[in-house]
């Protein structure tokens, strides 16, 4: 009885010993932050990289399965492959005997496995909706031979050429079409992002296995496996963003010769980003704004000045100069975006905004339960660890500028998963996750690394971590990516990417080579980017041409006033896909947003509706692949 | 003395290949890449990765391996951008020949510069400390099957993408009006998996104008026609086709307006903003 106390006793005293050491300053694992120039070791690497490998096999199973119809497979597969990746380089990262080269390599490994991912779901040309944006915009400045040419899909895109000019650099140095030159693009920005995050990590923690640990969690951005490793302008210009920060902590600690070094390549990187993405370049004036304040706080408590404001200068006056002389058209292009997204959040705040149906799209598909669980767990393991993660920065980083701007960061989190309520802003947030996750990823990886446990729980921790940054990771793409789209799948009218096909991509190639570029056309959304990038065709849309075509395809029949638009917007050829008729459209719109506020699609179009001009006088119908029809309405411009 | 600047003279030849290649094959206005294929891995090299090594080796920042890799990634991107900009401005533009003659004359500066920094160094052999715990047959067995497992996994996808390939046929009529003449060219474009064989029927309002009776094409292969009038059609031109398995079905229909004889193709050309 007396021993049964006393062993009580003692194991309370270890508790409780366990918290001081934790609450006071805590180094439970033997951690290494080599000398640079260090010769590596490689550990286990060789072996991770095997086990990966046979986890990309079994996502490619998936993929295949997946794209037979079996979609339930295919998603099986899809999250073992997954799984297999990315737990072994936990458990490595977890491991006592972790070496600076493996997991260096181990990251190597993740940056090639996403890469694939990616890559496999569309191997011989590009499938999400921007990449059709920015390869017109590549395929322009090919052809003119100057940048700045005019691409009415996105208005924006040309006037910020970095991304579409490194394409034409490499189609016109080496033997590589448009896509291929864009995914070897988007292969090196994944490897520069992944290693970009590391050496910041490292470099502020002076610690390997958190820098490791930090690269892992910020995997779990929505923005990481999709998003930002498309064809689009912020996979590029965001790990520039990293590696300008990255170079600008490496100045703060440099001196004479070095300071100068880092001092031009930070510019020039910096100078880099401006003509690559606009939001890339403010997010990064906020943040070098947010660290020079920090910094003056720093100062002020008798630390060292690191002030970054004169990149902050330089960023601003670049971005000022860009505004004013190239790019003019970018505060009308952003303005709506953000002032919808925040007016939707205020909207949602006071209760006038109805809540948004969380994982289920407008045609009225939902997640599975399982992704459900992966996005909220991923939610509840950031929300718990965070301020575990604010306590180790509080006690052994609080001297630091950059640390304390991002944990400053850190605290605009919450707001993202609440953003997603409301219908306006959720883009905006997903949006964000890409930058916030940064901070995120600090913060909750000094977190996870030193939770309070006592030691006796060391391996509960180990399998803890692993389990909940295979969590944050997978929530990220559940709630980055639908699950209709996500894998690649038989073809679905209506449905963003899942709508291209072999006959509208043959369609649109049909249109380059029999009927000439930039004849003045308009259809649906996949219609509309198929034709105005590989077809090369002058696509009609609002953004570009302050017109509304959807009335051109609903009306049941042709209206003066759809003359009247034809004839002012110049209209040449109107392209219908029939089969879009035979199910809802996934955003609840065929043609243009507005659409799904006035129109409930229940049931689909009519195809009889499709087909009117086929009875219209003055329409001809020049083009026919079976669901593909092409009609030239030329005529019906200087109709009575 | 020399060994440690041959990384250095490396990328100087790769810039000259540039040169030459460029000057000698990829100096016209045709947009198209026309350098050889197996230039395609320098080339690649000289747009993300060489530019940036030499600046890193002309200022030579102290870094491991890593960052050197990172930066030389960067900065070649950077150097890649801020060059478009530039090359914008003058009146040659984005062209092989102009891209292959910046960025291989400021490989061939900064590799010069760098080699003059260095004069003073000890030799480096940073590559071979990296690689050299890492190249071992036991490694290089591993890698070799983790690679087959992954070509594996892509050949799976490639040839499933190409198994679900759909199958159809492209039929067009586009009105035009040639010496006096109003025509309607025709084309016909086998996407299916197999021979096809159509009947191709031509109509002015009922009224039968022309008949291709039986158009045999192998997949792939493309049939045009062309029917004249003397005088403007006065009412819708129609092209039907069918196959000849099933010949009471349309599987195709074009038809033509007689407005739209009085239209030609204009197309806009690509404008450039101010």
């Amino acid at each position: 009885m007396r021993l049964t106390k006393m062993k009580g006793q003692k194991n309370r005293a270890s508790f409780l010993f366990s918290i001081k050491r934790y609450l006071l300053f805590p180094l439970q694992w033997p951690d290494l932050f080599p000398t640079e120039g260090q010769i590596p070791d490689w550990g286990k690497f060789p072996l991770i990289c095997l086990v990966a490998s046979l986890g990309v096999w079994i996502i490619s199973i998936g993929y295949v399965l997946a794209r037979d119809g079996n979609s339930t497979g295919g998603e099986s597969l899809f999250w073992l492959g997954l799984a297999i990746i990315y737990i072994p380089v936990t458990i490595r990262l977890l491991s006592k005997d972790l070496r600076r080269g493996e997991v260096i390599g181990m990251l190597f490994v993740i940056a090639l496995c996403t890469y694939l991912v990616r890559y496999l779901g569309g191997p011989a040309f590009f499938t999400a909706f921007d990449e059709f944006l920015h390869w017109r915009t590549a395929y322009d400045i090919l052809s003119t031979q100057h940048l700045f040419t005019n691409n009415s899909l996105l208005p924006v895109s040309p006037l910020y050429p970095g991304l579409e000019s490194i394409t034409a650099a490499l189609v016109s140095l080496t033997s590589l079409d448009i896509v291929q030159a864009g995914l070897a693009v988007i292969g090196v920005s994944r490897l520069v992002m992944i290693l970009g995050l590391y050496l910041l990590f490292e470099q502020m923690t002076k610690s390997t296995r958190t820098a490791g640990l930090a690269v892992l969690i910020y995997t779990g951005s929505s923005t990481f496996l999709y998003f930002d490793s498309q064809y689009g302008y912020e996979t590029l210009a965001l790990p520039l963003a990293v590696v300008a920060i990255y170079m600008l902590v490496r100045r703060v600690s440099s001196y004479g010769w070095s300071y100068w070094i880092w001092t031009i390549l930070s510019a020039i990187t910096i100078f880099a980003i401006v003509p690559t993405h606009h939001a890339t370049s403010y997010a990064l004036i906020g943040f070098l704004l947010l660290w020079t304040c920090t910094d003056l706080y720093v100062q002020w408590q008798g630390g060292p000045a690191y002030n970054p404001f004169e990149f902050a200068a330089w960023l601003i006056l670049l971005c000022l100069i860009w505004i004013a002389t190239a790019a003019t058209i970018t505060i009308q292009y952003l303005t709506p975006i953000v002032g919808g997204a925040l007016q939707s959040a205020v909207g949602l705040l006071t209760g006038q905004s109805v809540i948004r149906q969380l994982f289920v799209n407008s045609a009225g598909q939902g997640s599975a339960i399982y992704e459900r669980i992966f996005a909220y767990g991923s939610v509840l393991i950031i929300v718990l660890i965070i301020p575990f993660g604010l306590w180790q920065w509080w006690l052994r980083y609080r001297g630091q500028s950059i640390s304390i701007a991002l944990a400053i960061a850190v605290l605009v989190y919450p707001a993202l998963p609440l953003m997603r309520l409301s219908s306006g802003a959720w883009e905006l947030s997903d949006r964000m996750s890409g930058f916030i996750y940064i901070a995120v990823a600090y913060i909750v990886a000094l977190g996870m690394i030193e939770l309070p446990l006592p030691a006796r729980f060391s391996e509960f921790r180990k399998w803890f971590a692993c389990v909940a940054v295979f969590i944050i990771f997978a929530g990220g793409i559940a709630a980055g990516s639908s699950p209709q789209t996500r894998l690649p799948s038989p073809y679905r009218p209506a449905a963003e990417e899942l709508s291209i096909d072999r006959e509208n991509i043959a369609a649109a190639q049909w249109a380059q080579a029999v009927l000439g570029p930039n004849n003045r056309m308009a259809g649906d959304r996949t219609e509309t980017i198929l034709m105005g990038a590989y077809g090369t065709q002058r696509m009609i849309t609002s953004s570009s041409d302050n017109v509304s075509i959807s009335g051109l395809f609903l009306d049941d029949t042709v209206t003066p006033s759809d003359q009247l638009i034809i004839s002012e917007a110049g209209i040449r050829y109107l392209v219908v896909d029939f089969r879009i008729s035979t199910v809802l459209p996934i955003l609840g719109y065929y043609f243009e947003s507005w659409e799904q506020l006035i129109t409930p699609y229940v049931p689909p179009i009519n195809n009889l509706v499709l087909e009117k001009y086929d009875h219209v006088r003055g329409a001809s119908r020049v083009f026919d692949s079976g669901d593909i029809v092409l009609y030239d309405v030329g005529a019906l411009q200087n109709a009575p | 003395m020399r060994r440690k600047n041959i990384d250095l003279v490396v990328i100087c030849l790769l810039a000259l290949l540039t040169f030459y290649l460029a000057l000698g094959k990829a100096g016209g206005p045709d947009p198209t890449n026309n350098l050889p294929l197996w230039f395609t891995p320098i080339g690649l090299l000289m747009v993300i990765l060489i530019p940036g090594y030499a600046l890193i080796a002309a200022l030579s920042p102290q870094t491991d391996w890593v960052a050197t890799l990172l930066l030389s990634l960067v900065l070649s991107l950077s150097i890649d951008i801020l060059s478009a900009l530039a090359l914008n401005l003058t009146p040659w533009g984005l062209r092989p020949i102009s891209w292959a003659i910046l960025l291989g004359t400021l490989t061939l500066i900064l590799s010069l510069s760098a080699a003059f920094r260095r004069r003073n160094n000890i030799e480096r052999g940073t590559v071979e400390k990296v690689l050299s715990p890492f190249l071992t047959w036991k490694n290089g067995l591993i890698f070799g099957c983790a690679a087959i497992v992954v070509a594996i996994g892509i050949g799976l996808v490639l040839q499933n993408e190409s198994k679900v390939r759909i199958a159809f046929t492209q039929l067009w009529a586009l009105p035009a009006a040639e010496n006096g003449k109003y025509v309607v060219n025709i084309g016909i474009n086998n996407l299916e998996r197999q021979t096809m064989n159509y009947d191709l029927y031509a109509d002015e309002d009922g009224v039968k104008v022309q008949e291709w009776p039986k158009i045999v094409l192998a997949p792939g292969q493309t049939w045009t026609g062309q029917i004249s009038f003397l005088e403007r059609p006065s009412s819708v031109v129609r092209l039907s086709l069918s196959l000849l398995d099933a010949p009471s079905k349309i599987y195709r229909m074009v038809q033509i307006d007689p407005a739209s004889f009085d239209l030609v193709i204009t197309p806009t050309p690509t404008a450039i903003a101010p």
